[in-house]
């Protein structure tokens, strides 16, 4: 009786495991995009600011909150805090991430809403878009990263919910991570830069 | 020395010698000292913020490839 041989073969995919997930190197381009946003507001900034005659703010001109918004500026790095909790639970267990996750978008939106209040508050004050260039800039700067704010809160918010379904890719995560920390980073220059 | 040479020196000296000139630019305010260094650190800002970020990115993804290759032979 012959006797029949199965070989087995395993068949392993060939190509090499990425470096970099292709939704996170995404991401770092788009955000170095954003650099270059910034940067070049910042430099229209510091030389309108430096060419400007006399003091700064411009007389007649309201003084920034610092002191408030420095109370907000450690909520939005506390968020940048928690949000690397997230990630930390996340490698060891997805359904860990939820609470720090929920936290770090909490602490976003209250950074958003204290800003509107200021906003609020500043408008009342006399500083408009067209009261001052150090309204203008105030406003074009500070407005537009509010608005990275919300379009990132957005995008945790979007996790969060893939995250309770059971659906997070960690690419997809570190993605949002990626634009978030951007968010995050990049306050504390804008906030040294224009409310001094 | 030849007619090349010469005319490449006389293009560098064109080039290095009427800087100050520049200063008579509408936008420069009157090379105001402030202003002027305003200008030489945003110039700076921005010519090397995109060097250094592809640059990091690069190295980024040089390290971890190289430690990817490392474990897969090891």
């Amino acid at each position: 009786m012959a006797r029949s041989t199965a070989t087995l073969r395993v068949i392993t995919d060939p190509r090499p495991r990425p470096v970099l997930p292709s939704a996170v190197l995404g991401m770092l381009i788009f955000v170095s995009t954003e650099v270059m946003l910034f940067a070049g507001l910042i430099s229209a900034f510091l030389i309108l600011r430096a060419t400007a005659a006399g003091a700064w703010p411009p007389p007649g001109q309201p003084r920034l909150p610092f002191g408030e918004t420095a109370f907000n500026t450690l909520a939005l790095c506390a968020s940048g805090f928690m949000l690397w909790r997230a990630r930390r639970a996340f490698a060891e267990s997805p359904a860990r991430a939820q609470r720090p996750l929920a936290i770090a978008m909490a602490l976003g939106a209250f950074f958003v809403l204290f800003q509107g209040y200021e906003w609020v508050m500043m408008i009342g004050q006399g500083l408009t878009l067209q009261s001052s260039n150090h309204g203008s800039f105030f406003y074009l700067i500070v407005g537009l990263h509010a608005a990275h704010v919300v379009a990132g809160l957005s995008v945790l918010s979007w996790a969060w919910w893939r995250l309770r379904s059971g659906f997070l890719a960690s690419s997809v995560f570190g993605a949002a991570q990626v634009f978030w920390f951007f968010v995050v980073g990049l306050w504390p220059i804008l906030y040294f830069l224009v409310y001094t | 020395m030849s007619r090349f040479a010469l005319a490449i020196t006389c293009l560098l000296l064109c080039a290095v010698l009427p800087p100050d000139a520049a200063s008579a630019c509408s936008v420069c305010f009157g090379g105001a000292e402030e202003s002027r260094k305003a200008f030489l650190f945003t110039t700076v800002l921005l010519s090397m913020l995109p060097i250094g970020m592809i640059g990091a990115l690069a190295w980024w993804v040089w390290r971890h490839a190289r430690a990817a290759d490392a474990s897969h032979d090891g």
